[in-house]
């Protein structure tokens, strides 16, 4: 190496000094050499990071339109696949939890579950590096509930039982059903309602016939899903000794890893027969029909979990429901409330004779009764015209006063006193048994008020029971779902009334003065902010229009049917805006929270993000748009009307123009892009026609009448006395809808537009109104609205609810203020005598007449005792009226709960009497620590006991309900 | 004396202003007619829900809505001199008496507002008066542009704005309401509670003043205190971003415009400490027009912001006020209208007693 250093000259000699001996140069280190270093290490680093990056799984994330769907109905599987840099997906493999399996190419996968259970989905995504990544950490669950009740011959509907497949999870191997391999299950299988089911219906008085009516579960079969040995109790033709609930019980390891489908078979026969004496002997004549029902739960084995929550839980022990309600309750009287927000916390608070099983509304459990009564327990009169309840001994308010007969007697009395009163209660309903004309207001004199209203009910210290005396046969499945209504059926502490407002004086003034406390300006503050019930909860406090706390009663007896509260408060919420309900249900400040349907992508996004979950529920809310047979101040040209409809009055008595309108409203439209099925991939409600809705005992589909056609629509219009008169002048016609009503303001804007279509010179007017505007239009002979949108929420499960009001056309003077009509007719003119004297209308008058008649045939002796026969008349006069098109259906309504996944119990608040918006908190569970991790193997389900999880057995979910929310026009503000 | 007799004249007007108010609020809000007044207390199950139907009588009878408009104002306004100010059904379901509906929704809005104001001036005025301090210096220009900013935003989307921040950093923090519903507790805190007819339900009413977060402080209840103060951070630093410039503004720009009068320049010269020459000479007359708008500013805040009331579930008159035009309660848009002009016409007065007192030129 050369030296750096130049070379000098020759340095001359000197006096001799230290030596200097020169240093070699230093060698210094290439620059470029550094550099290359440099990059060397960036590029390896680069290289190992890409590596290490481009090698790995990603993640992925599974969603679904809907949680909860009902068997044979569909829903579609997302997977949102997240590669490593530079990989893409390859395939995707589906698991569908319930035996099924799928592989897609795109994102997708509708699946149908044909059986009901709880489910959980895996999939599985294949990458272009080799490797595969799934959600096995983070199954995503699928509640399927009983599929629709198909037509049924048989008036009460069902032949089969459903069956409830549940496990111990303190016996089973931890973290049940997710187990490792070698792990065990200890199953339970069980009946979801009564193995047994009678009905009596006298068929021949003269000869005292009786058709006996009897179904028995006969067999459980529980299978495993991984090929051994199924486990089976009973025979197929033998019906389960009376003695004994029917269950199966069974340990079962798995040895070999994967997802299983563990199914549990409930075979029922039909045991029904003809007995010709008075009290039937319920032996079988013939081993009959038998029927198989199926549900199924997925059970995986290895190293799966379920996609929840893992992190801090907020306000443990505590339940915050955040509702999407203005100014609170009306009251917390249950004489007076008749709505929906009071009767939630009537619901919880309060205690019934008799309450709803499960699920079901059409069958019963004793509550303040401690039996329900029957003709065969002698406990119901042959004629029906005495219901006697015996009153459970030991139950306490929650002040700690006894209930007592005489508290049954005044709750039901003070709800008959209280009728009439403004904002209007909910009494008429108990009263409509016991007072002529229902309401309290109509009868002339103190003596006979007193006469009526005290004579209807009598008590019996000795025996302890309280006998109710109808002034007309009532079949026990009507009587009972009226009494199983909190609003108005609630068992209040007398003794707590007396103390807090006026004593009910039992004289014939003392009677009539107590009426003066249903006004508004007389309301009692301590009843109207307080309640004091047997229920599993009391109140904490009350902050109307912002909250009420609830908090769990003491006292409380936990009863078959009506389990405690097993959270320490419940807080109810009410908060206008959804965006911050929203927020707080996505932070944990709520556990559930009202979302609009319109926001429902917010509930998709928090339940793809394992944060919450969706559930559907079904209800009796049906919708429909009505035509105006007799419009108000319209005319022809320049009108007073204050819509803008410029018609004639009979302008829709016309059928071939109702039929025109009908044919040109796209049913299918509505329901999958406006109301939003398809286009949100939910179910936010159903088509129907006719008027019994889905689930009430009676129901017929008769949505196959719904049909879209604009040719046949033309024809009938060009059919009509108006285009044979008038020719091609068109008109204007008016659609109201309610203000806030945003889905159905655009479908009204969508019908106009194809009505637009039926001639030339048509101009359709969309109207918002307020729904008080539509209540004060809706007055005979003076309603001017054209076509306006309204539904109908029910007070009781029974098809006479629906009929009476909605379909029952009057019969009076064409110019009588007080049409003897239901509810709708009268508003909308359909009477018969005003169809006879129109040209127009007489094609309609047999119809009408025979439609009247089968109804009122169903409300009177001695057929309205019969169920049979009021089913087969109501369904004959919805027919009818389906014929005659007075409605254009639109559809029957499913609500949605979001909750956070910590929140069980759900499933079990399917009873459509609750309207499909309040829930019975003591249904519900949270847990009642800071801290979940993982799963809580609860999954969807309740556990109705430490022991044993019941894993949703979605039993009698569609079965007849009532949404008791209130017995009035649907009103849109309400809490949806 | 003087000052005496001008309020005593400014109050005496409130009466025709009033009666102005009330007329012409009563005959818009019963424009729609009886039939629609009777429909919130109606159902189709009784029959006809208009005024005719008997079954209705009491609640016609009650509200006199058989008798002619100009009947119907008298009897408004004889119950309205006896105490009773009518029924508002918007306020809650069913229907309350004004005069109640009032005591619960008023005093949440003027907790808000209250603070807002308060909260908007402490820092408007200093920040104003630096601002026009260092005219045209960054901080300046910095303090303008969040005032511009600031005035801008909509409430609502502010408040949704710190919603979101505050539940993603704290996610504890409950960003609805005046208070914790599950901390407070009537066994504890029987200050918060009142027993109607000695039922034991309690129901939330604090004593004695119904402001709630002044309640517990009177009642030594400092947890509970503390966490409605927490409540109130949010709601109120939405509303006082939005005020805060405005006050900033008026006051930098009074600031300015003293420090170019002749006075000042005297001030200056004169060799004052600066601190004088700000707070006594300059600051005081720039203060002048920044009480009138403060004034107004909290007159507007009781109105309701009914945006903000809404987001935070902060149920105030703004509140009230939106419920009872949606829903056609007369008594409602009588009440809150009323209460609004009484409101104003007093802090109008206040404003003005207060310009007379910062400018001695001013006389009443």
């Amino acid at each position: 190496m050369q030296s750096a250093e130049p070379q000098g000259e020759p340095v001359p000699s000197g006096p001799s000094g230290p030596e200097i001996t020169p240093v070699a140069p230093k060698r210094k280190f290439p620059r470029i050499f550094l550099i290359l270093i440099i990059v060397a290490i960036i590029v390896i680093a680069g290289l190992g990071a890409f590596a290490f990056v481009y090698l790995g799984t990603g993640s992925i994330l599974v969603t679904s339109n809907n949680q909860f769907v009902a068997a044979g109905g569909s829903t579609t599987f997302s997977a949102t696949v997240t590669p490593p840099a530079f990989v893409t997906k390859t395939g995707l493999e589906w698991n569908f939890g319930d035996g099924q399996k799928q592989t897609t190419t795109t994102d997708t996968a509708p699946h149908t579950y044909s059986t009901p259970g709880n489910y959980f989905v895996l999939a599985t995504a294949t990458l272009s590096n080799g490797k595969v990544t799934d959600n096995s950490q983070g199954l995503f669950p699928v509640q399927v509930g009983a599929a629709p009740a198909p037509a049924n011959p048989n008036p009460l509907g069902i032949t089969t039982s459903l069956g409830a497949l549940a496990f111990n999870k303190t016996l089973s191997s931890s973290g049940a059903p997710f187990i490792p391999t070698g792990g065990h299950i200890v199953f339970v299988g069980a009946v979801g309602q009564p193995s047994k089911f009678k009905y009596v219906t006298l068929v021949d008085p003269l000869a005292n016939r009786y058709t006996n009516y009897s179904w028995n579960v006969t067999k459980l079969k529980l299978d495993f899903g991984d090929g051994s040995t199924p486990v089976t109790v009973g025979t197929d033709a033998v019906p389960h000794p009376a003695s004994d609930e029917p269950n199966v019980t069974s340990d079962h390891s798995y040895a070999n890893g994967g997802i299983f489908l563990a199914t549990l078979q409930v075979t029922t026969g039909n045991f029904s027969n003809t007995q010709t004496n008075r009290t039937p002997v319920w032996q079988p004549v013939a081993t009959g029909e038998t029927q198989t029902t199926t549900v199924g739960m997925t059970v995986p084995v290895g190293s799966y979990h379920p996609l929840t929550y893992s992190g801090n839980v907020i306000k443990p022990g505590i339940i915050t429901n955040m509702e999407a309600v203005t100014g609170g309750y009306t009251s917390l009287d249950p004489a007076l409330d008749y709505e929906s927000t009071g009767f939630e916390v009537i619901a919880n608070v309060y205690e019934e004779l008799i309450q709803y099983n499960g699920t079901s509304t059409s069958e019963f459990v004793p509550v303040i009764a401690d039996q329900i009564p029957s003709v065969a327990n002698g406990q119901i009169t042959p004629d029906f015209l005495n219901y006697t309840f015996h009153i459970r001994q030991g139950l306490k308010f929650s002040n700690g006063d006894p209930v007592t007969p005489l508290d049954v007697k005044y709750s039901i009395t003070r709800t008959m006193l209280m009728n009439s009163g403004s904002p209007f209660p909910p009494g008429w309903i108990i009263s409509q048994f016991f007072i002529p004309g229902q309401f309290i207001a109509g009868i002339a004199t103190a003596a006979e008020t007193y006469s009526l209203v005290n004579d209807a009910i009598t008590v019996n210290d000795t025996a302890q029971t309280v006998r109710f005396h109808l002034i007309a046969p009532a079949p026990p499945l009507l009587f009972f779902q009226v009494m199983a209504d909190p609003l108005g059926g609630a068992i209040v502490d007398h003794l707590w009334l007396e103390s807090t407002g006026p004593k009910l004086t039992w004289t014939p003034s003392g009677f009539v003065d107590y009426e003066n406390y249903s006004f508004l300006k007389n309301y009692v503050p301590a009843w109207r902010n307080g309640a004091v019930g047997s229920g599993p909860f009391m109140i904490d406090y009350v902050a109307n229009p912002d909250a009420v706390v609830l908090k769990p009663n003491p006292l409380f007896q936990v009863l078959p049917g009506v389990q405690a509260a097993t959270v320490s408060k419940v807080v109810l919420q009410y908060v206008a805006d959804a965006a911050t309900r929203e927020l707080s249900l996505e932070s944990g400040q709520a556990d559930i929270a009202g979302i609009p349907a319109d926001h429902f992508p917010v509930a998709q996004r928090l339940a793809g993000l394992g944060l919450a979950r969706i559930q559907f529920n079904p209800t009796l809310n049906m919708f429909w748009w009505n035509f105006n047979l007799e419009i108000y101040q319209s005319a022809v040209g320049s009108t007073a009307n204050p819509y803008g409809n410029q018609v004639p009055p009979d302008f829709f008595v016309d059928l071939n123009m109702r039929k025109a309108f009908a044919y040109a409203y796209n049913y299918g439209q509505y329901i999958d892009q406006i109301l939003g099925n398809k286009k949100f991939g939910a179910t936010f409600g159903t088509p129907f026609n006719g008027i019994i809705p889905n689930g009430m005992v009676g129901y017929e589909n008769l949505s196959a009448l719904n049909i879209f056609n604009m040719d046949m629509a033309r024809t009938f219009y060009n059919a009509t006395a108006w285009v044979r008169d008038h020719g091609t002048a068109g008109f204007t016609i008016a659609i109201n809808v309610e203000n806030a009503d945003t889905v159905n303001r655009a479908e009204a804007a969508a019908w106009a537009q194809n009505i637009k279509q039926l001639g030339p010179n048509i101009n359709v007017l969309i109207k918002p109104i307020s729904f008080a505007e539509m209540i004060s239009d809706s007055v005979p002979h003076q309603n001017p609205m054209g076509i306006y949108f309204l539904g109908w929420l029910a007070d009781y499960p029974f098809p006479t609810d629906y009929t009476l009001p909605m379909l029952m056309p009057a019969d009076s003077p064409v110019n009588s203020d007080t049409p003897n009509g239901g509810t709708y007719p009268n508003a909308n003119g359909y009477n018969i005598q005003y169809l006879a004297a129109n040209p127009n209308g007489t094609n309609q008058v047999a119809d009408s007449i025979k439609i009247r008649n089968w109804i009122n045939d169903t409300l009177n002796p001695p057929n309205a005792t019969n169920l049979a026969i009021v089913v087969d008349d109501s369904q004959k006069a919805q027919r009818a009226f389906a014929n005659l098109w007075y409605y254009v259906p639109a559809f029957q309504q499913f609500t949605f709960f979001t909750f956070r996944t910590w929140i069980t119990g759900m499933d079990l608040e399917l009873n459509p009497t609750l309207g499909g918006a309040d829930i019975l908190y003591n249904l519900l569970t949270k847990p009642s620590t800071t801290t979940v991790s993982g799963a809580s193997a609860d999954g969807l389900a309740a556990a109705s006991s430490p022991a044993i999880v019941e894993v949703a057995s979605a039993t009698s979910s569609l079965k007849a309900v009532i949404p008791q929310v209130a017995g009035r026009l649907a009103d849109h503000r309400q809490r949806w | 004396m003087r000052l005496i007799l001008y309020v005593v004249r400014r109050l005496l007007i409130l009466i025709p202003t009033l009666l102005g108010v009330t007329i012409i609020t009563f005959v818009l809000s019963h424009a729609p007619g009886p039939n629609l007044a009777v429909a919130v207390y109606c159902t189709p199950r009784l029959g006809a829900c208009n005024i005719n139907n008997p079954l209705l009588k009491p609640i016609v009878d009650q509200f006199h809505l058989r008798d002619p408009l100009p009947v119907q104002y008298v009897y408004y306004l004889a119950g309205l001199l006896q105490g009773d100010w009518g029924f508002t059904t918007s306020a809650v379901r069913g229907g309350i008496p004004v005069t109640q509906a009032i005591t619960i929704f008023f005093p949440q809005t003027i907790e808000l507002a209250i603070t807002a104001t308060a909260l908007a001036t402490l820092i408007g005025i200093p920040t104003g008066t630096i601002s026009a301090l260092r005219k045209d210096k960054l901080s300046d220009h910095g303090t303008r542009i969040f005032a511009l900013v600031g005035y801008s935003i909509p409430f609502f989307w502010l408040g949704l704005l710190f919603q979101i921040l505050a539940i993603s950093l704290f996610p504890e923090w409950e960003i609805t309401g005046g208070y914790s519903l599950t901390a407070v507790d009537p066994a504890t805190q029987s200050w918060a509670f009142i027993y109607l007819n000695d039922s034991p339900v309690p129901v939330l009413f604090s004593q004695p003043t119904h402001f709630f977060i002044l309640d517990a402080a009177i009642h030594g209840s400092w947890s509970v205190f503390f966490d409605a103060l927490k409540h109130l951070i949010l709601p109120t630093i939405t509303l006082t971003i939005g005020v805060l410039g405005v006050i900033l503004r008026m006051v930098r720009s009074g600031m300015v415009d003293s420090m170019n009068q002749d006075y000042v320049k005297t001030a200056w010269s004169k060799g004052l400490p600066d601190w004088v020459v700000t707070r006594i000479h300059i600051r005081r007359n720039a203060l002048l027009p920044a009480v009138t708008v403060i004034g107004l500013l909290f007159a507007g805040l009781l109105g309701g912001v009914v945006l903000v009331e809404d987001v935070f579930a902060w149920k105030g008159i703004g509140y009230w006020a939106t419920q009872a035009v949606l829903q056609f309660d007369p008594g409602g848009v009588m009440g809150t209208t009323l209460i609004f002009a009484v409101f104003l016409v007093l802090i109008n007065l206040i404003a003005d007693v207060m310009y007379a007192y910062l400018d001695p030129r001013i006389s009443l």
